[in-house]
């Protein structure tokens, strides 16, 4: 007789599985960072550790009506003051950035006189889901977009656009400007992330793939992954 | 009858999982060297190529042929790959994350 837990969601698809024994996930370490020091990772990360990221509730544009999600460069996010040329789009509302790390570690123990779901794995110390201490993400989107292509992913009207965090490590945007001399080279333009479209009358995000050189768009077989999760407390 | 798991907070005002929801499980991560216009094959326990396994692949910090990543799925078992003809880095080193939902 087999031992353990398993929980399958309405649709079918794993919620707990002792079986398995991979943790659930939990959103750690939230926090407003200014435009002045968007740092890439946010404190607290340690390897393992997904990057997530989102506009804040009040955010500044692009001319285009978006706001740009994606690692920089000089370890900042894109947009902070302190990430490379002045050419680049000034994200001054500063950025929300989070943890998502699993439920197995830095876990306190129960309070007590608590109520709720832990469930342990079968060496009885490895947890591997808890239902109080600690709240993990609902995956909303999750995909690739080869270069040269966008994927469009419009929330329900249910959830709270400013709960839906972009998944932000392997994203990159950067514009380097032409130069003329000594050696001519063309403007450049580097889109691996996402552009979240907070304003528009129904929110939505476009996750971009795309390398611009000289005007010119590059295509391939190059591989950007992405994933949307929503912060459900 | 629906399934699953349904969980609210102390308060009972908010719902924290519900029964539709996918989460998402971490199975493993780790790092690989991999040489340019080459893969790495990492064999992952019961891994196929479905939408309920998700691969992150964390990307060398500004290349002009960052794009030039790739994975591939199949049964119990991940590629990592890095194609490019031009002049980049003989390897790289590229984190990855796996995870099920």
């Amino acid at each position: 007789m087999a031992y353990g837990m398993q929980i399958f969601n309405a649709d079918g698809r794993k919620q707990l599985d002792t079986n398995e024994s991979y943790p659930n996930t939990q959103l750690k370490n939230v926090t407003t960072s200014a435009y002045s020091a968007m740092a890439y990772p946010p404190s607290g990360y340690v390897a393992g550790d997904l990057i997530l990221a989102r506009p804040v509730n009040s955010p500044v544009y692009t001319s285009g009506g978006y706001v740009p999600i994606a690692m920089g460069t000089l370890n900042r996010f894109y947009g902070s003051q302190t990430s490379t040329s002045s050419s680049n789009f000034q994200n001054t509302a500063g950025i929300v950035t989070a943890l998502l790390k699993n439920q197995s570690v830095g876990v306190g123990s129960p309070s007590s006189g608590e109520y709720g779901l832990d469930v342990y794995d079968t060496n009885g110390s490895t947890l591997l889901f808890s239902a109080t201490r600690m709240t993990g993400v609902r995956l909303l989107a999750v995909g690739t977009v080869t270069i040269g292509s966008s994927v469009t992913y419009t929330p329900p009207a249910s959830l709270d656009f400013n709960k839906i965090y972009a998944v932000v490590n392997g994203s990159l945007m950067n514009y380097i400007p032409p130069i003329g001399f000594p050696v001519n080279s063309a403007a450049q333009t580097f889109t691996l992330g996402y552009h979240f479209f907070s304003s528009a009358s129904t929110p939505y995000v476009v996750v971009e793939h795309k390398y611009i050189s000289g005007g010119g768009s590059a295509t391939g077989t190059g591989t950007f992954t992405y994933q949307l999760v929503y912060d459900p407390t | 009858m629906a399934y699953g798991l349904e969980v609210f907070n102390s308060a009972g005002t908010k719902r924290i999982v519900g029964n539709t929801d996918r989460l998402l499980r971490l199975v493993t991560h780790g790092t690989v060297t991999v040489n340019r216009n080459s893969y790495v094959d990492i064999a992952i326990t019961g891994m196929a190529n479905d939408d309920s396994w998700t691969v992150g692949l964390n990307i060398a910090l500004f290349s002009g042929f960052v794009t030039d990543w790739y994975y591939t799925k199949s049964t119990n078992n991940l590629r990592i790959g890095y194609n490019t003809s031009a002049s980049t880095p003989a390897s790289q080193s590229i984190p990855f994350y796996v995870f099920r939902s």
